[in-house]
């Protein structure tokens, strides 16, 4: 299919009064038209900042998109003038963000403000833009859309407030939806039903829709592609199945090994990825993913390995070969000779600090 | 709504009515009274005593209190003690009138100013143009009026001698609807210095309010979500940052009011403007309870409907908050 979006070389910093924070190191991928990307990664690995850069919606200061290029239809994203950028945002690429709460504004009706986009961008007038705003909150599953056109966004629901951001996400018929983690502020249950809207309305419209989120468990029935990422770095990238099947990068397999599955039950232990991820602020010379990994080697800590292709559409960034590790783990007979032998030391290193401080 | 104002304008008569009270009562407890002395001289006892059974001043305090009550259900604030043959109600009509011209001057100039200056700094955070619009800021706040009324008479009027140093352009007769003045080249020279002295520090805590509401405001989620529909940068601060960044502005407004009242009272003094300040201050001085608690009440009723004004104004600019 058709490249419609293609990141290179992306690297975004925050310049604070800490030092440089690192947030995006780099990081290079492609959308289809059409296709579902999934972004998975811990809290803080640079997701937001990420897809934030590609429409230059960084607060800056203090952030600065340092290096890259954003490919978008022919064009270099990064290289437009602020009038040129404009027609592209809400219009052609349109984004959701993280908390419906605080992402609509307060004084402002439901209904300006998904005409507001209408108005600019497809240059209706007030009547048309209110008619197809209407037409947009039906399609998103508001009941009673023309009667809450007038309303204002505290008189909805966390869930309704969403389907309003669709809504005006949806408003000019974007080719990329960007949705940065839609449902992870909403129950479970108006997740599920956001997570089916917006596979419903990517079928009907066609459009390419790149969806964060922390959560792997969800990406399954919507990705076709998934990228993985930690500290600011791509550490994985494949076809969903094959990344179910066959993580490469221990990071995935522990985000694997964490999710719980109902169809396995009881027999599937969960294992939490202990430890902190790595502070931003300094620019990584070993494997950022070192000092949480059971896996690694002396050359972790020495070189940050780059993406390599591990297989048919799919690419990880690790020195180590992990394909014989399990990602249902019943007991530890299912871990490989190098997660034992790490998480042994790891007890050793436990009991010993606790005899040190016993004595 | 309706119902809310009425119920408002209900609640403002139990607060009015202890407003009345107490400054009856503190008047009175002052000592001496107002016919005590006539210029430098003390009145003859007999004659003291004529001139208050006149006044009624010899019944008994609630009896006094009762009528006076009684004068304002009819709109009657009673006679003035000290300007003989003249009635609070006139007083209060030929300068009033001038007070709030000179205050409603002021807090125009001060939103006209402050605000745009606020915006504008906020926009250029840290440039030369905030930093010098803050400095400008500060000073206008730590100036008192009573060294920048001089300041400006010596310097505009004495030494240039550009606008006149005192009185007012225009008097009650001249005024439309009893309180709007004419808009001549005389009402504006005498207006421009009082208004500046007046209205500078109340400008600059318009923008420095502004500043700080407005950098709070441009860093909420839904200023981003602007962003990326696309708005062009003038229409992000204008239509999803202003109404939300006025909600604090507003309720300064309640405050300032009082900050203008009191504040003329010293500009009017020191322009020599024949508004309502000098009869307040003298009023007490001679002891002319009439007009001690005729201005006390006038001013307490604007500021009541000045403040019902203001959540009026809360609503208007916050949806979320509803009266009913
Ligand atoms: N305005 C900012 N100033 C300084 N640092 C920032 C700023 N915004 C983001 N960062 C830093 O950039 C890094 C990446 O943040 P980002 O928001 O992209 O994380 P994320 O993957 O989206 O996490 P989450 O799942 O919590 O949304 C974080 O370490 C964060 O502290
Ligand atoms: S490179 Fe080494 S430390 Fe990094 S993930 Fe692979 S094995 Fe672990
Ligand atoms: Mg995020």
């Amino acid at each position: 299919m058709a490249k419609l979006l293609e990141v290179k070389n992306l690297k975004t910093q925050f310049f604070t009064q800490d030092g440089v924070v690192h947030a995006v190191n780099g990081i290079s991928y492609t959308v289809d038209a059409g296709e579902t990307v999934a972004i998975v990664g811990e809290s803080g690995s640079g997701k937001s900042v990420g897809v934030m850069s590609l429409i230059r919606l960084i607060p800056s200061p203090p952030g600065k998109i340092v290096d890259g290029e954003v490919w978008f239809d022919g064009q270099d994203l990064l290289k437009l003038n602020e009038d040129e950028l404009r027609h592209i945002r809400g219009n052609r690429i349109a984004m959701i963000f993280q908390d419906p709460m605080t992402s609509l504004n307060p004084v402002l009706t439901i209904g300006r403000q998904i005409t507001e986009a209408l108005e600019l961008h497809l240059n209706m007038n007030r009547d048309q833009a209110r008619k197809r705003a209407v037409k947009l909150m039906e399609m998103v599953g508001i009941p009673g859309a023309e009667a809450r056109l007038d309303d204002y966004p505290h008189q909805f629901s966390g869930g309704m407030r969403q389907r309003v951001m669709i809504a005006m996400g949806l408003s000019c018929d974007p080719q990329l939806l960007i949705a940065d983690e839609p449902t992870t502020a909403l129950d479970v249950t108006i997740q599920a039903q956001i997570v089916d809207l917006v596979n419903r309305l990517k079928e009907e419209l066609g459009m390419a829709v790149i969806w964060i989120t922390h959560d792997l468990g969800v990406v399954a029935g919507m990705a076709e592609r998934v990228i993985v990422m930690y500290s600011g770095f791509i550490v994985e990238e494949s076809l969903v199945d094959d990344l179910y099947a066959n993580p490469r990068h221990p990071y995935t397999l522990g985000l694997l090994r964490s999710i719980p599955r109902l169809d396995i039950g009881r027999q599937k232990r969960l294992i939490p990825i202990d430890g902190l991820p790595p502070d931003l602020l300094e620019a990584p010379t070993s494997c950022p993913f070192a000092p949480r990994c059971d896996f690694a080697i002396e050359k972790c800590t020495q070189e940050n390995p780059s993406l390599e292709s591990v297989g048919p559409d799919h690419v990880a960034a690790c020195w180590v070969d992990i394909s014989g590790a399990k990602v249902n783990v019943a007991s530890d007979a299912d871990l490989t000779e190098a997660e034992l032998r790490s998480r042994e030391d790891a007890a050793v290193a436990v009991s010993s600090k606790q005899e040190g401080e016993g004595a | 709504m309706t119902a809310y104002i009425i119920r408002r304008l209900l609640y403002a008569i139990p607060v009015l009515f202890c407003i009345i009270l107490v400054t009856f009562l503190l008047a009175r407890s002052l000592p001496g009274g107002p016919f005590d002395r006539a210029g430098d001289k003390t009145l003859p006892e007999s004659i003291r005593q004529n001139l208050e059974a006149k006044y009624g001043l010899d019944d008994p305090a609630y009896i006094q209190f009762a009528n006076y009550l009684g004068g304002i259900v009819r709109g009657d604030l009673g006679p003035s003690y000290s300007y003989r043959g003249r009635s609070v109600n006139q007083i209060i009509k030929e300068s009033f009138p001038i007070s709030l011209q000179l205050g409603i001057l002021s807090i125009l100039l001060a939103v006209i100013i402050g605000i745009p200056a606020g915006i504008i700094a906020a926009l250029k955070q840290n440039t030369w143009i905030d930093y010098s619009s803050s400095f400008v800021a500060i000073l206008g706040v730590s100036i008192p009026n009573i060294v920048l009324g001089p300041l400006l008479i010596y310097v505009v009027s004495v030494q240039f001698g550009w606008l006149p140093a005192a009185r007012w352009g225009a008097n009650y007769k001249q005024f439309y609807f009893g309180w709007i003045p004419p808009m001549t080249k005389d009402f504006w020279i005498h207006a421009i210095l009082p208004v500046i002295t007046l209205g500078t520090a109340f400008s600059a805590t318009f923008a420095r309010l502004t500043r700080a509401s407005l950098l709070q405001t441009i860093r909420e989620d839904y200023i981003r979500t602007a962003r990326a529909k696309g708005l062009t940068e003038y229409g992000v601060i204008m239509r999803h940052a202003m109404k939300n960044s006025m909600i604090p502005v507003v309720t300064v407004f309640g405050p300032l009011l009082i900050g203008v009242v009191t504040g003329s009272f010293v500009v009017e003094r020191i322009f020599g403007i024949p508004g309502m300040g000098e009869f307040f201050v003298t009023s007490i001085t001679n002891r002319d309870y009439p007009i001690v608690l005729g201005t006390t009440l006038l001013y307490s009723v604007g500021l009541v409907l000045a403040n019902i004004g203001v959540d009026l104004a809360y609503a208007w600019l916050d949806p979320r908050i509803r009266y009913d």
